[in-house]
């Protein structure tokens, strides 16, 4: 066991911090997001998650983690979800073609935007989507309706999961947006970058299955378990930073003579979010480091849930501690607040997660068993 | 970073496992598995500690000077979750963890030639005189007098709370030698035999039912004045120094989880006779909410003890650790309680639990829930562990 990150790890994570306390600094944060997605792909971070062998850095779980979480400790939304740890990721693990492999390059270069639309209702792990694939002539025609996109409102490739008519498994379909039959509902998502809705009626060529059967439906889920985690060290970040405001805060804030962080039930609550942002550390690194094992879905469910309820606390207590400047636009803590909702809200939340963890562990009792050495 | 185990570290796991294989006994684990309380009976823990003694493997804490393991933190965590999971009993903290540590860095050369020893093959079992009626949480506030007579201390007043006193040989105890300063200023740490005359313990019944705790009154009773730890007054470092210990160094998670794993034996009793609350999504969710927090507060043990080297300050971290702990232990029991619904108040009279013969294991579910209440009382009530973390933080 090594229980401390690696010299390169310190160095990634510094790094990035810089790059995005630098950005958040000097403009306003759609501007700052802008800047911190030029820098990334400058610097050639786009290809943290994607393997060396298919022409990225090939970063650990881990490693995608602290560069989520220092963007947000910023609450800055850049595509790198949506379109790195979730599109190109895909696109990376799947068998390449020519075609795939271009598309690919550009993403890891930042030159497009990719998004992958594998929800439906409120479904975000869905075994057997209702979205379909027929093969006529050749061609695929994809029908059906995804939700809850991150990226899709402004992504020039979708990679669209479905059930193939033929094999009744699941698929993966890269598909590009301006396709003929993609219509787009684009809204905002409490996250500072747009999601969307996608409408499917839509013909696309043979070699858009980049995958099907038994190896899509892994595929897709451990990617969709990565960008869980993903999302979750960014929450983290979003904690760690709301966690920080407030304590300046509540030192400077004065009431009845004194500043708030006399008071004794201050003083506790400040010292309860403290404790769930090493609790939300401590799941994050365990999950992260287990999630190539046959463990990852117990864990990351485990740090959904546990991050999550987390989060509620460590924001809401946030706001209540900022009193009245605390539900305005005034301050940073709203936006962080709006962050740390929409986390609680998507791919699965806390009860689903809950759901999720004792399905992977009651039947084979895994529970019983330390969770470290197995 | 990286929490796979080393090929070292995998061996000394076999070799953990093996010796657990010959040494645990079934009457051993019985033993710890009805314990209900805070500790098993004196004759298990004892009994164990004999064998843990015979192979050197007692105090994973202590220099290997004083006969410590020499463990990485690493293995230390490997031997205790190997132990609580296998089932063996807990080895009474009071000597190894909390008055070992001390002895070993404000001790004289004497004592610790004296009492280290006898820690480490159990002969003393010791107990803590810290808490009295009316110094709990502000333990400085403390009463109980040591007043110097030629050779010996007398002390007079009474401590409180004292678990196992009525087992003890030796008290290590929280004594006012001067009323002078600051309260914290007049405290000394003294180690006083359970057999001296003038003392005198009644037992305090807990909700369970179950005699763990004492209040222990002492009455012009006198202790050598070479039983005195550091210097007169400066006892409150030594009690900090041990608090740390007490609250942060004990490796918690597998024994929370071997709690747990308890429960699911009840569960499976209960299957047999056809009642199966995990089959309510509503309860399984619950106890993935323990589950989790389970796992979360196993990592995060096993963050800080990577953190944690011989001689280091625990500081705000034990303070975590111990809130966390505390509150898990409780989370673990009102599980059992909640998902036995009615069936968790039928097993036995509260008169019977002192039974340690009766092997029931679904009569331990109650007086588990009820005896938690306390963990979060001991050792620094947790509104007092919220106030360590705050000051830590700068508040």
């Amino acid at each position: 066991m090594r229980l401390d990150l690696t010299e390169d790890q310190i160095s990634l994570m510094d790094g990035i911090e810089r790059l995005c306390g630098d950005a958040a600094r000097v403009t306003n944060p759609t501007n700052a997001s802008e800047r911190v997605w030029n820098d990334l792909a400058r610097m050639g971070w786009l290809g943290l998650a994607t393997p060396e062998a298919r022409g990225g850095v090939g970063g650990s779980a881990l490693e995608v983690g602290l560069l989520m979480r220092a963007a947000g400790r910023h609450a800055l939304v850049t595509p790198f979800f949506s379109s790195v740890v979730l599109g190109a990721r895909i696109l990376a693990l799947a068998a390449g073609s020519p075609a795939t492999d271009d598309v690919l390059a550009k993403a890891l270069n930042g030159d497009v935007l990719m998004a992958l639309a594998h929800q439906e209702g409120d479904q975000f792990d869905p075994v057997s989507p209702a979205v379909t694939a027929t093969l006529s002539g050749g061609r695929w025609r994809l029908v059906g309706q995804k939700t809850l996109s991150f990226g899709a409102a402004d992504a020039d490739w979708l990679l669209v999961s479905a059930t193939v008519e033929r094999s009744q498994s699941v698929g993966l379909f890269l598909v590009n947006t301006a396709a003929p039959g993609v219509k787009r509902s684009r809204f905002g998502a409490l996250r500072g970058t747009d999601a969307a809705d996608v409408m499917l009626d839509a013909t696309v060529p043979n070699d858009a299955c980049l995958v099907e059967g038994p190896a899509a439906a892994e595929l897709l889920s451990r990617v969709v378990d990565e960008g869980i985690l993903a999302l979750a060290w960014e929450a983290l970040g979003a904690m760690t930073s709301l966690f920080e405001q407030t304590v300046a805060y509540v030192k400077v804030r004065e009431q009845f003579g004194r500043p708030i962080a006399t008071f004794q039930t201050v003083q506790h609550r400040i010292a309860e979010m403290a404790v769930h942002c090493e609790e939300a550390q401590s799941i994050l690194e365990l999950a992260s480091l287990r999630a190539a094992s046959p463990e990852r879905r117990r864990l990351v469910s485990a740090a959904k849930a546990q991050v999550g309820r987390g989060a509620k606390f460590v924001a809401e207590t946030a706001v209540q501690l900022h009193g009245g400047v605390g539900v305005t636009e005034e301050l940073q803590v709203a936006r962080f607040f709006r962050l740390l909702t929409c986390f609680q809200a998507v791919f699965g939340t806390v009860d689903q997660h809950l759901a999720r963890y004792a399905a992977a562990t009651l039947p084979g009792r895994t529970h019983s068993r330390s969770v470290v050495l197995g | 970073m990286d929490i796979d185990l080393t090929d070292d570290e995998l061996a000394f796991r076999r070799e953990v496992q093996v010796f657990l294989r010959e040494n645990l006994t079934e009457s051993l684990r019985m033993g710890q598995r009805m314990t209900t309380g805070v500790y098993p009976p004196p004759e298990i823990s004892r009994a164990w500690q004999r064998k843990l003694a015979e192979r050197g493997w007692v105090a994973a804490l202590w220099p290997e000077e004083y006969g410590g393991t020499g463990w990485t933190p690493v293995q230390r965590f490997i031997f205790e979750s190997e132990c609580a999971l296998a089932g063996a009993p807990l080895v009474h903290p009071m000597g190894v963890r909390l008055i070992g540590p001390v002895l070993i860095r404000f001790g004289s050369p004497e004592q610790k030639a004296r009492y280290l020893p006898r820690i480490l093959s159990g002969e003393d079992y010791w107990c803590q005189g810290y808490s009295e009626p009316n110094a709990g949480s502000d333990l400085t506030s403390l009463r109980t007098a040591a007043v110097l007579d030629g050779d010996d201390y007398i002390v007079n007043g009474s401590k409180i709370w004292t678990t196992h006193a009525h087992h003890a040989t030796m008290m290590f105890m929280l004594v006012r030698t001067s009323g002078e300063g600051k309260p914290r200023e007049g405290i000394s740490f003294l180690l006083v035999d359970m057999k001296s005359p003038g003392i005198s313990i009644r037992p305090i019944i807990s909700l369970s039912g179950e005699h763990e705790l004492n209040q222990v009154f002492f009455d012009d009773v006198r202790v050598p004045k070479e039983n005195l730890v550091g210097e007169e007054n400066g006892g409150w470092a030594c009690a900090q120094y041990l608090l740390e210990f007490e609250r942060g160094a004990g490796l918690f998670s597998a024994r929370l989880r071997s709690s747990l794993n308890r429960l699911f034996s009840v569960l499976d009793e209960l299957v047999d006779e056809g009642f199966d609350p995990l089959a309510d999504p509503l309860n399984a969710a619950r106890f993935a909410e323990v589950a989790i927090e389970l796992d979360t507060f196993e990592m995060l043990e096993l963050r800080t003890l990577g953190m944690f080297r011989m001689g280091d300050r625990l500081g705000a971290m034990s303070s975590m650790l111990k809130l966390r702990a505390s509150r898990m232990k409780q989370a673990v029991s009102q599980l059992g309680v909640v998902l036995l619904g009615s069936y968790a108040v039928r097993w036995r009279s509260l008169a019977d639990t002192n039974e340690p013969d009766d092997a029931d294991l679904k009569a331990t579910v109650l007086p588990e829930y009820l005896n938690s209440r306390a963990v979060t009382i001991f050792g620094g009530a947790s509104e007092v562990q919220l106030g360590l973390i705050a000051r830590n933080i700068g508040l």
